[in-house]
């Protein structure tokens, strides 16, 4: 068991990120909450962190997504979670608002292009750009090989540019 | 504009509010497995002492309250004696019942 402290502290520093992947998942903010708190729970009942451990970010985000993952299984089919996430309209953010109101149209772009692309190459995109993890950890989080999370990141990224093309040339021009 | 240029974009944190309530729930809910245990002790020890009680109870109310209806009851509960014959007394005791009789 974690002494409250050290619960404390994983909450401070990795919450934000283990958020954001919860966020990938869930259906509302509230799915997204109990899942933050069943992760927490969690890992203040192990036993501590891994002595072997090489980043603590990227073990943190690798018990989220199992548990994100299992949180599926349970509400269903895991595909028809997919499809329905797929299909229904996004009720939250990923990004904070931004007052400038250029950045916060670009903001809504990349959330719009973001929220297009597959759940696997959403997290790919997600853990190497804001989470800045390494191909290597990548694939460890999401239990696929540093090939595979190389060239989903390739995938998204291209298709992210591509649906912001237009609204750069927009917002670039005089 | 580039993946640099996004990751400026900052990610949506969860809400301050929540901070304690989750912290707190996974403070107090890693209570230690032993006293999970005990609980399951606890809760076997109380199970059996329940089935105890409960078969006093249905001892208590099977049993005659006075001595008579308890003996009136046991008497009830023994098959009436048949009185031996003389033949199966004499075919026990290896006489002749002829001379008995």
């Amino acid at each position: 068991m974690l002494p409250e402290l050290e619960i404390a502290r994983i909450y401070d520093e990795h919450a934000s990120s283990v958020f954001g992947l919860f966020l990938k998942f869930a259906r509302d903010s509230n799915d997204a909450r109990d899942l933050l708190q069943d992760w927490l729970v969690k890992i203040g009942r192990s036993d501590g962190l891994p002595d072997d451990l090489r980043n603590e970010r990227s073990w943190c985000l690798k018990t989220a997504y199992r548990l994100a993952v299992d949180w599926s299984r349970k509400k269903g089919s895991h595909a028809r979670t997919i499809e329905a996430f797929e299909d229904r309209p996004r009720a939250f953010d990923f990004f904070e608002t931004e007052n400038d109101p250029d950045r916060e149209l670009i903001r809504l772009g990349i959330e719009e292009a973001l929220s297009s692309l597959p759940r696997d190459q959403q997290l790919v995109a997600t853990l190497k750009i804001w989470d800045e993890l390494s191909f290597r950890e990548i694939g460890e989080v999401l239990d696929i090989s540093a090939n595979t999370a190389s060239s989903r990141y390739r995938y998204a990224v291209e298709k992210i540019r591509a649906e912001l093309k237009n609204l750069y040339s927009e917002i670039c021009e005089p | 504009m580039n993946e640099e240029n996004w990751k400026t974009f900052k990610p949506l944190a969860p809400p301050e509010k929540w901070r304690e309530e989750i912290i707190g729930a996974a403070t107090a809910v890693r209570a230690p497995r032993n006293l999970n245990l005990l609980t399951m002790w606890n809760g076997l020890g109380a199970a059996a002492l329940t089935a105890c009680w409960i078969s006093i109870g249905i001892f208590h109310l099977a049993t005659p309250k006075s001595d008579s209806a308890w003996a009136e009851s046991i008497a009830k509960r023994i098959p009436p004696r048949q009185p031996a014959s003389v033949t199966l007394l004499s075919q026990r005791l290896n006489l002749n019942p002829e001379y008995y009789e």
